[in-house]
């Protein structure tokens, strides 16, 4: 297959979207390692297998929905990984910290349901209107708007300090 | 249900959100993520080329053994007599080897 960017379109590409396209990753994963590799692997991806698409707001829906995958294979892993390491110890959970007091953004959007994350970032930071957001996450446009709205109630909440 | 007000907060407060700074990034250089991509494009594409050899390389070594199954069953009774005239060989080879190595030395 001809790739549909060259060596300079692809440079252009790149300078336009790794910062953005970090900014989601990390604040949705919500550690910078991990959500670097995962970047990384996105454009790897992208250049490997590259879509027929030549508009460059398209490439970077695809770019947005392959870094979404991307995301539920790291949460998948993670959660394996967890439950394995609980099949070992008892030990308890961890105390989710008071956000009412300590006004820290991050751990209020952590409190947000990984999925939830995604799609309150996409809507508010990125500026996807819902048929974009289905498409970057795989959902019918119609989960979308219901699942939006759940999200903004649960973070509603947790801004108002009702909930821990 | 979720009003206005809750809107425009949530919103003010994910731009404010979106503008904090992030941990320092070690994304590499777009060049040599576009150099990597094309080195496993080109992986992608010998793999390719070569699946069907190998696919054809286990066929041969799946018939080769079918083969000798199939052999060896057919041939089942006269095995003892088989095996008996390939000991009775190798037994008349290795006498021989000895003997030569007893002359030469």
């Amino acid at each position: 297959m001809t790739p549909v960017i060259d060596d300079a379109g692809f440079e252009a590409f790149y300078r336009r979207t790794a910062a953005p396209l970090r900014a989601y990753v990390v604040r949705v994963i919500g550690r910078a390692a991990p959500a670097d590799d995962i970047v990384q692997e996105a454009y790897l991806r992208l250049l490997r297998a590259p879509p027929p698409i030549d508009d460059p707001g398209e490439l970077r829906a695809y770019l947005f929905r392959i870094a979404s995958n991307l995301i539920h294979d790291h949460w998948r892993r993670q959660q394996r990984e967890r439950n394995a390491a609980d099949s070992y110890s008892n030990e308890p959970d961890a105390v989710i910290p008071d956000v009412s007091l300590r006004l820290d953004m991050t751990r209020v959007f952590e409190q947000l349901r990984p999925q939830q994350r995604q799609l309150m970032w996409l809507a508010y930071v990125e500026g996807a209107d819902h048929r974009e957001i289905a498409a970057a996450l795989g959902l019918g446009e119609r989960s979308v708007r219901v699942l939006l709205h759940r999200a903004r109630r649960k973070l509603a909440t947790l801004l108002r300090g009702e909930e821990r | 249900m979720t009003d206005e007000r809750d809107d425009e907060l949530i919103a003010a407060w994910m731009q404010e959100f979106a503008a904090l700074p992030l941990e320092k990034s070690s994304l590499p250089d777009p060049a040599y993520l576009w150099w990597k991509a094309q080195l496993l494009r080109r992986w992608d594409a010998q793999r390719t080329v070569v699946a069907p050899l190998e696919w054809g390389e286990r066929v041969q070594v799946a018939t080769g053994l079918g083969g000798a199954v199939v052999l060896l069953a057919l041939s089942w009774p006269h095995v003892p007599i088989v095996a008996t005239g390939v000991l009775v060989l190798t037994a008349a080879v290795a006498a021989g080897w000895w003997r030569q190595s007893l002359t030469s030395d």
